[in-house]
């Protein structure tokens, strides 16, 4: 079984692109999700091993969303094109990924807290 | 014995009958070891050897020694005199000399002691016990004239107080003790001397003595009458420190007070003070010079009498000594001129001891021997002055410095006086010695003293000697009458007896040979021979004379009568008588039956050609045989012819006996006839002087009644001469009257201050007097001021000071109307002068200020109506010098519409109810028309409570007024700034918080018109979080005078928040401390809300870039993805790009960054439609769209275009696109329905697989956003619908 990863990015090109990434790096791709109530919804059908997590959502944080992947034995990254979103300190060991997005570093960190199989 | 070698003093111990008792006594207290040696004097018997070393030796620890001549004294020994020799003490060793037996009673203790004083001064000190008579008393005086200590044994433990009492009686006794507390007292006394003198101490001592001098001269002053206050301090403080040693004093303080309760203790103080010693002849060449300069030349001079005063005579030595020499002078030149000295002192027991005329033979030493024998009788062991010479010198108390002195006085003896004077004592003394001497009068003074440093009184006769003549070129200096006690009435002038009965001549010894055998001759050859003086008294008998020799019964007397025997005189008397009267020679010849001598003698009387009156008596011894030589001698003829020859001589003798008689008897009968006219006389003198002494009496009477009538006269002039000081001193006027001749007469206390002339200048012309003041034409003054009578007034000043003086010269009437000199007076008028220069310098100012000020100056006497204006005024008014002022000119001239307020003005400053002030402005008419507007100030001046006249100035106002006016327009300029920028302005008081506020300020708060403005009002509006961090700022710029620049909130009145700015710079006063600050605030909500909206658009920039490159990112690897080739990959790609590209400028060319769904549509379909085909129908209402969804809708619009162009309807002519949208509803938000439609393109097939375009148009819209896409490939044409909302949550 491939391990799944839930996609959250609210720019559908994006997320696309990111779902097709991990798909080619060997990751069930869950999504993409475009909004959190959508990711929720995905997440209570099937949780996934990992979630790579846009932190700003059309201006809502996905934080709570990544405490609860976390408190449910999934592994959060955040991706990011803002500098000024900061971590919260409860999150701020998850890894972070700057947005436009290399692909090989988002597959690499991922591997880090995920491998798949 | 002892060790040591040093002595610390030598006691001398007089002691005579009961001494013995008294010297077991005090040897047995005698401490070893003491340092003193002890010489016990005792009055031995020649003839016992003395024991007295033995006798004292067992009671005393001490060596006791006899002393032998050439022996050393040595420390803490006892040396006891041997018997039968006179001691004395030099150099340290003792030298014993044979008792010179010729001299009456001995004084060995005088002796001892006076040559021990003379030997060790201070180191000497003596101890007279118990004896009888007078001896010691001598020694202990030149012990203590030495500055030795004097002890005494107290009387009632002497056996015999003769000698104590003796020694005491001098008055000089430092104490009188018992004989066993000698030792000890005199022991503490040396050891408190020695303490006091050694060290630091001694010139401590001494300061404080001097410091405290004035007391004890003047409790001497007023308790004994001795005023010592003319005597050299140095002499008076050794004593008093003397004084205070042996009274155990070591403090001054403590010793005045004993000298203030202890009479006796001022008495020995006094004594220590007069203490002198004298001798005579104390200086043997100096009365040589004294004979040869002095009473040689006196005695040349025409003068029955010599008066000689000696002041400070002591006890009457140096009296004595020149009364010696005069005598002798006189007696030599056999001169019968009187003589009388005069010897003085303040002692009175130095007086008595002179006059007593008792002295030592110690004093006696430089006198010559003939002289002792002359002038002195050896007295109870002592010499006394024979009373001839005693009889010539009267002793009296006189104070040299006090008591006017003696007069018409030849020769003054002043010896070793002066020394004790101090400079101001010695300088009264001169003139007093100048008055007291007669005309080249002769002074005679001490080997220490000078008269050549006290002026021209005196000339020298010789300066070794000080010897001076009177000087009677100069004035008297002294006068007896300003003296301080009236003169003494009466000196005691005894009468002087100038015979001298008792003198015999010794015969002149001449060396001469031929005279030596002469003499020989007559001693041996020579017949008796006597000399009988004027007066019948044998004054020189020869050695053969002695037979004839009987001298008559009880004293020694020289008379003929008794000393010859009677034959001789009998016959010897009409001898005489014969050559008295007829000179020549006379003889006889007589039997005489006197044993051992011839029995018949021829007596000779021959008068001396060489001595008048003396006559030479010869006693002729004549052999019978010679005197009868024929005749035969039975022994019975010749007792006849002896009795016959007897008897007629009887008869001879009888007969001239008888006629001598007669002679006598006439001659007593005409000396009772003179003596009884002398009667006569004398009764009608009595008479005479009866008659005299009762008109005496009664001019008396007269003389009495004029001195009382002078009294009374001199007590009114003494009041009115005291009222004209007053009178003079309390006019605090400078007035100086000048005698003619310009000679100071008097003057004012006041013009001794101005003039710097004192009571020396009176006498001396006024023109030599040194002067601060500037006045050289004073002697013309006065000479005008004499000549004219016209008083002459000058104004002159002191330079050195500064002061002015107005001086007048008047005349000087005396009361009989005669002119005599001058009044010059000087009133200081230096306040009235520079009250004048100030009233100068003041106009001067007054007038430069109204100059600089440009004011006029008017004066408006309200009564009279009058008006004074001065140049300024008439200048303003256009009015010329010479018109005449009044008011209606004054009024006429106003504008009138200034009129009216000007009228009001002037009630106002004449209204009593007002302040008298007088303020207007108004404008002058000139004479073109114009106005000058003028400020007039003034004040009005009332007397009596009266306005009598209202003086002001008037200034030319026209350039502040306009300045006012421009100042005025621009404030509402200003102000119209302020309404205008929003700008409010304000001034804040710092101290009590009071604040000005523009309007503006008002409306910037919100704030109602009426509330008060301050920085607390302020600072109510400021928000809560800014309000404290406002204040700070504030105080910040209060302190470093910064600029204050503040940004807070506030909330205003009607609640709105809004943002304020306040800026304000801090005034200081001129202490540098706060006053106040001046500042503005305005809004800049607006600003600050702009900036707020820049700020998040250009984070959503940030963003939205990020995004746009990820999406950018994105679209590229999505269309590599589905690219067959890079052609295509190329087309697609780059298509893509441009048509976020065209979206995103649609959205950056708005303001509101919202497309609209139209131009969304035209940008991205419009360039692959033809414009002339009218391929693109686009319908639909104006929707605006949110950028993502723009983004977004662009996007899927250019697939969809692309699309068309490539395989649908906008690949041929003809085809065309309809886009058609509406708004509708989607989840409850508004949301767009959009359709394309394609319509006349090619026929449509399906895609045979999904490409990234058809992914695109069918999720980018409803990925994030909700809504739905459908694609319908129609056969005829491609139609798509699209519904989604307006805006995504990244929107806004």
């Amino acid at each position: 079984m491939r391990k799944s990863v839930l996609v959250l990015e609210d720019e559908a090109i994006v997320a696309m692109d990111l779902a097709a990434e991990l798909s080619d790096a060997g990751w069930q791709v869950l999504g993409p999700a475009g909004s959190i109530p959508e990711a929720i919804r995905l997440i209570e059908i099937e949780l996934p091993d990992a979630a790579v997590l846009d932190v700003n959502l059309s201006g809502t944080k996905s934080f709570d969303l990544a405490k609860t992947l976390r408190d449910r034995g999934c592994s959060v990254l955040f991706l990011t094109g803002y500098a000024k979103d900061t971590i919260p300190a409860h999150l701020s060991d998850a890894p972070v990924v700057a947005k436009p997005v290399d692909p090989a570093a988002l597959t690499r960190q991922l591997a880090a807290i995920g491998r798949p199989e | 014995m002892t060790d040591r070698t040093e002595i610390r003093g030598i006691v001398g111990i007089g002691a005579s009958a009961g001494g013995l008792e008294a010297l077991a006594e005090l040897v047995a207290e005698i401490p070893e070891r003491c340092g003193l040696a002890f010489v016990i004097v005792q009055h031995l018997s020649p003839d016992h050897p003395s024991i007295m070393h033995e006798l004292l030796g067992s009671h005393t620890a001490l060596q006791v020694r006899k002393i032998e001549h050439g022996m050393a004294v040595a420390p803490d020994t006892i040396f006891v005199i041997p018997s039968g020799q006179a001691l004395e003490i030099m150099s340290g060793r003792f030298r014993l000399k044979p008792r010179d037996n010729t001299v009456g009673v001995r004084t060995p203790i005088d002796g001892f002691l006076t040559s021990l004083a003379r030997a060790y001064g201070e180191m000497a000190s003596c101890v007279i016990l118990s004896g009888t008579g007078t001896d010691g008393t001598m020694g202990l005086k030149a012990i203590k004239a030495a500055g030795g200590i004097a002890l005494v044994q107290e009387a009632a433990s002497a056996r015999f107080p003769g000698m104590p009492d003796s020694a005491a009686a001098t008055g000089v006794v430092d104490a009188r003790l018992a004989p066993g507390d000698v030792p000890a007292n005199l022991i503490s006394m040396l050891n408190h001397r020695d303490e006091v003198r050694n060290g630091h101490r001694k010139d401590h001592v001494f300061a404080a003595i001097e410091s405290r001098l004035p007391d004890v001269i003047d409790l001497l002053n007023t308790q004994d009458g001795q005023d010592f206050s003319n005597y050299k301090p140095g002499t008076m403080v050794r004593r008093i420190e003397r004084r205070m040693m042996l009274q155990l004093q070591t403090d001054i303080e403590s010793y005045l007070s004993l000298l203030r309760r202890d009479a006796d203790e001022r008495t020995r103080l006094l004594q220590d003070f007069l203490i002198g010693v004298t001798r005579f002849f104390r200086d043997p060449k100096a009365f040589a010079a004294l004979t040869e300069h002095v009473i040689e030349p006196l005695l040349a001079r025409d003068q029955n009498r010599f008066r000689i005063w000696v002041p400070g005579c002591s006890t009457g030595e140096e009296a004595y000594s020149i009364g010696i020499l005069f005598s002798e002078a006189l007696r030599q030149a056999d001169d019968r001129r009187e003589l009388q000295i005069f010897g003085t002192d303040i002692d009175l027991n130095s007086l008595r001891h002179a006059r007593s005329a008792m002295y030592s033979d110690a004093t006696l030493e430089s006198v010559p021997e003939d002289l002792i024998k002359r002038y002195f009788i050896a007295h109870k062991g002592h010499y006394q002055v024979a009373s001839r010479l005693r009889e010539r010198v009267a002793f009296a108390p006189h104070n040299l410095l006090r008591d006017p002195p003696f007069s018409r006085i030849d020769i003054i003896s002043c010896r070793n006086l002066l020394i004790y004077l101090n400079t101001e004592g010695q300088g009264a003394v001169m003139p007093r010695f100048h008055y007291a001497l007669c005309n080249s009068g002769f002074l005679f003074l001490g080997p220490s003293e000078s008269v050549e440093s006290r002026g021209s009184y005196f000339n020298v006769v010789s300066r070794d000697h000080r010897i001076y003549r009177r000087n009677d070129t100069v004035s008297v200096g002294f006068s007896a009458l300003t003296g301080r006690r009236p003169p003494q009435s009466t000196m005691p002038q005894r009468h002087i007896d100038t015979t001298d009965t008792a003198l015999f001549e010794a015969p002149s010894v001449t060396p001469d040979y031929e005279t030596q055998i002469d003499q020989y001759f007559l001693n041996r050859h020579a017949p008796p021979y006597f000399v009988v003086n004027a007066s019948d008294e044998v004054s020189y008998l020869s050695g053969t004379l002695g037979p004839y020799v009987r001298p008559a019964k009880g004293a020694l007397s020289a008379r003929l009568e008794d000393l010859l025997s009677r034959e001789i005189r009998s016959v010897l008397r009409p001898l005489l008588a014969r050559v008295r009267e007829d000179g020549g020679t006379a003889f006889e010849t007589v039997s005489l039956t006197i044993e051992g001598a011839a029995p018949t003698a021829r007596i000779t009387v021959e008068s001396l050609p060489f001595a008048d009156g003396d006559m030479m008596v010869v006693i002729q011894p004549v052999a019978r045989s010679e005197t009868d030589p024929g005749q035969p001698s039975p022994e019975t003829a010749l007792s006849l012819h002896s009795a016959e020859e007897e008897l007629a001589r009887v008869r001879r003798r009888l007969n001239a006996s008888e006629a001598g008689h007669a002679v006598a008897e006439q001659e007593l009968r005409s000396a009772n006839e003179e003596l009884l006219s002398m009667n006569e006389e004398l009764q009608s003198s009595n008479e005479e002087l009866e008659t005299s002494r009762e008109e005496l009496q009664s001019i008396n009477e007269e003389l009495e009644t004029i001195n009382a009538e002078l009294s009374e006269n001199n007590s009114q002039l003494n009041e009115v001469n005291s009222d004209l000081k007053n009178v003079l001193d309390s006019t605090d006027i400078a007035k100086l009257i000048l005698a003619q001749g310009l000679i100071v007469r008097r003057f004012t206390r006041t013009a001794q201050n101005i003039l710097h002339i004192d009571d020396r200048d009176i006498g001396r012309k006024v023109t030599d007097l040194k002067w601060q003041i500037d006045y050289p034409e004073l002697a013309d003054d006065v000479t005008r001021v004499e000549q004219t009578l016209q008083v002459v007034d000058r104004e002159i000043a002191n330079p050195a000071t500064g002061v002015f003086y107005q001086v007048r010269v008047r005349p000087y009437r005396r009361i009989d109307d005669r002119l005599d000199g001058c009044i010059i007076t000087f009133f200081d008028v230096t306040r009235r002068k520079r009250a004048e220069l100030d009233l100068r310098e003041s106009r001067e100012r007054l007038a430069a200020a109204l100059a600089a000020g440009n004011l006029g100056v008017h004066v408006y006497y309200p009564q009279t109506g009058k008006l004074v204006w001065d140049d300024r005024m008439r200048e303003i008014w256009n009015v010329g010098a010479d018109r005449e002022i009044d008011y209606d000119l004054f009024m006429d001239r106003i504008h009138p519409d200034d009129r009216e307020a000007t009228q009001a003005a002037v009630d106002a400053a004449f209204d009593p109810r007002g302040d008298g002030t007088y303020n207007a402005e108004y404008r002058v008419l000139q004479s073109d028309g114009a106005p000058i507007w003028v400020r007039a100030d003034g004040s009005v001046t009332l007397e009596n409570g009266k306005p009598v006249r209202l003086v002001g100035t008037v200034k030319d106002i026209t350039e502040r007024h306009e300045a006012e006016q421009r100042m005025q327009a621009y404030a509402a300029r200003l102000e119209l700034t302020y309404e205008v920028t929003g700008i409010g302005a304000w001034q804040w008081e710092v101290r009590d918080d009071v604040s000005v506020w523009t309007p503006n300020m008002f409306d910037l708060l919100g704030a109602p018109r009426e509330a008060k403005p301050s920085l607390a009002t302020f600072a109510s509006y400021i928000l809560d979080e800014d309000r404290d961090r406002v204040v700070r700022e504030l105080e910040t710029a209060m302190d470093t005078g910064a600029l204050f620049d503040s940004q807070f909130h506030i909330r205003r009145g009607d609640g709105e928040e809004r943002v304020l700015v306040g800026k304000g710079r801090i005034i200081y006063n001129r202490s540098r401390e706060p006053e106040s600050m001046i500042g503005i605030n305005f809004d800049v909500t607006d600003d600050v809300e702009k900036e707020a909206r820049r700020d998040l658009l250009t984070s959503e920039l940030n963003h939205r870039v990020k995004n746009s490159l990820a999406t950018i990112q994105s679209i590229a690897s999505q269309t590599i993805r589905h690219a067959p080739d890079m052609e295509s990959f190329k087309q697609s790609f780059m298509g893509r790009i441009r048509a976020i590209s065209r979206a995103h400028d649609l959205l950056i060319n708005l303001d509101d960054r919202e497309g609209t769904v139209a131009d969304l549509v035209v940008s991205q379909v419009g360039p692959y439609a033809s414009e002339t085909d009218r391929q693109l129908q686009a319908r639909g209402p104006r929707i605006q769209l949110g950028p993502s969804v723009a983004h977004g809708l662009g996007l899927v619009l250019h697939e969809l275009a692309s699309n068309a162009s490539k395989y649908g309807a906008l690949s041929r002519e003809g085809g065309r696109v309809e886009i058609d949208w509406s708004r509708t509803t989607l989840d409850d938000v508004p949301a767009l329905h959009l359709v394309w439609r394609e319509i006349g393109g090619p026929p449509v097939e399906p895609p045979e697989r999904t490409g990234f375009g058809t992914v695109l148009i069918a999720d980018s819209l409803t990925h994030s956003l909700g809504g739905a896409s459908r694609i319908d490939y129609a056969r005829d044409g491609l139609v798509a619908e699209i519904d989604c909302k307006l805006r995504s949550g990244d929107d806004g």
